[in-house]
């Protein structure tokens, strides 16, 4: 099956269990987004930034076969 | 120039006789004596940074010991810009260290601001985040930016001009802020002084780096560290056309970063 990997950082690593996932391949990042909600309800309202291949998108970026996702969520602590 | 203090760093290839002079010109602001702040404040000052400005209205209290090694037990209570002052000084005698005793806001930003030539985000609220990413933008500074989250960091360089361009800045990654409570603070969720220790130190280096004008400074990139497992990912950041900054310094003092920070979720916001 085809798949993507999904690096998870900060908060949404504790609200998904996990810092790492594989996901099967969505079309773009607005449905992979879509998808992981469905899939992990506390995520819902959470903002965070999308990369794909360690490059920040856009949520209508397309997605490819074998692509690295991350999923940032912004930190203010200082 | 003090040659033999600073020995060491001018016998390095990258700084030499030059670069030393160009830390001894520079001028620095570091806004928030925190966590991030205090690291940044000793490295640049011990690296012999001319003139420091540090920005900050609170007192030195118990709880900041573990993690704001600048200051010590004689301290509680004091503001934490007098006492960075006294430190800075005599870590280094032939730097100028200016305490700004004060919040940074939207009215007072443009005054403080504008002296200096790099600008260090030590803050630990978006809305301060934000509105310290608007004025650099305006102001055309380059801004040294961290940020921790629990065991992780963030680092960049926002707004730096490379080629005859300025780089991304914080709104190319986050353009609209969390809601209210989305995002724990440091107080709500804990932190080890080690970790703003570590992204600290990151920060002084691409101040050193940007003064410098060193290669591989964090522009157009996005640093994210995991103080537990080391590793360590960069993110490329492209300038986004549609983000929305205020577009003069009025109406900066006019946006309401407080609300803009505050707001409560009326919708999903992570559409993005």
């Amino acid at each position: 099956m085809d798949q993507v990997k999904v690096k998870v950082f900060g908060k949404l690593e504790e609200l998904m269990g996990t810092n790492e996932l594989f996901w099967s391949l969505p079309n773009d990042v607005k449905t992979l987004k879509n998808e992981l909600e469905n899939k992990f309800p506390s995520i819902v309202n959470i903002q965070y930034a999308v990369s794909v291949n360690n490059k920040i998108v856009s949520g209508d970026k397309h997605i490819q076969k074998g692509d690295t996702i991350a999923l940032l969520p912004p930190f203010s602590g200082g | 120039m003090d040659f033999e203090r600073y020995q060491r760093q001018i016998s390095h290839p990258k700084i030499g006789v030059n670069g030393q002079q160009q830390l001894l010109d520079a001028k620095v602001l570091v806004v928030g004596a925190g966590g991030l702040g205090c690291p940044v404040m000793q490295y640049l000052t011990a690296a012999g940074v001319g003139k420091i400005g540090v920005v900050d209205g609170d007192v030195v209290s118990k709880s900041n010991l573990p993690r704001q090694i600048l200051f010590t037990e004689l301290d509680l209570g004091k503001l934490k810009v007098s006492c960075a002052e006294k430190y800075l000084k005599w870590l280094n005698a032939d730097i100028e260290v200016v305490p700004f005793p004060v919040f940074m806001n939207n009215k007072n930003a443009f005054n403080i601001l504008s002296d200096y030539d790099v600008i260090v985000d030590c803050t630990d609220d978006f809305a301060t985040r934000y509105l310290l990413n608007d004025a650099c933008v305006l102001l055309e500074k380059p801004l040294v930016y961290g940020a921790i989250y629990l065991d992780q960091g963030q680092v960049a360089v926002f707004n730096c001009k490379l080629e005859n361009k300025f780089s991304s800045n914080y709104r190319d990654i986050y353009p609209n802020p969390p809601t209210k409570n989305e995002v724990p603070t440091c107080e709500e969720l804990g932190v080890m002084g080690v970790l703003p220790g570590t992204i600290g130190l990151f920060q002084a280096n691409e101040v050193l780096k940007v003064i410098t004008k060193a290669e591989n400074i964090l522009a157009d990139k996005f640093l994210v560290f995991n103080m537990s497992t080391y590793s360590s990912n960069t993110f490329d950041v492209i300038k986004n056309s549609s983000t929305i900054i205020p577009s003069s310094q009025s109406e900066f003092e006019k946006f309401d970063y407080i609300s803009f920070c505050g707001r409560v979720a009326m919708e999903p916001a992570n559409s993005i």
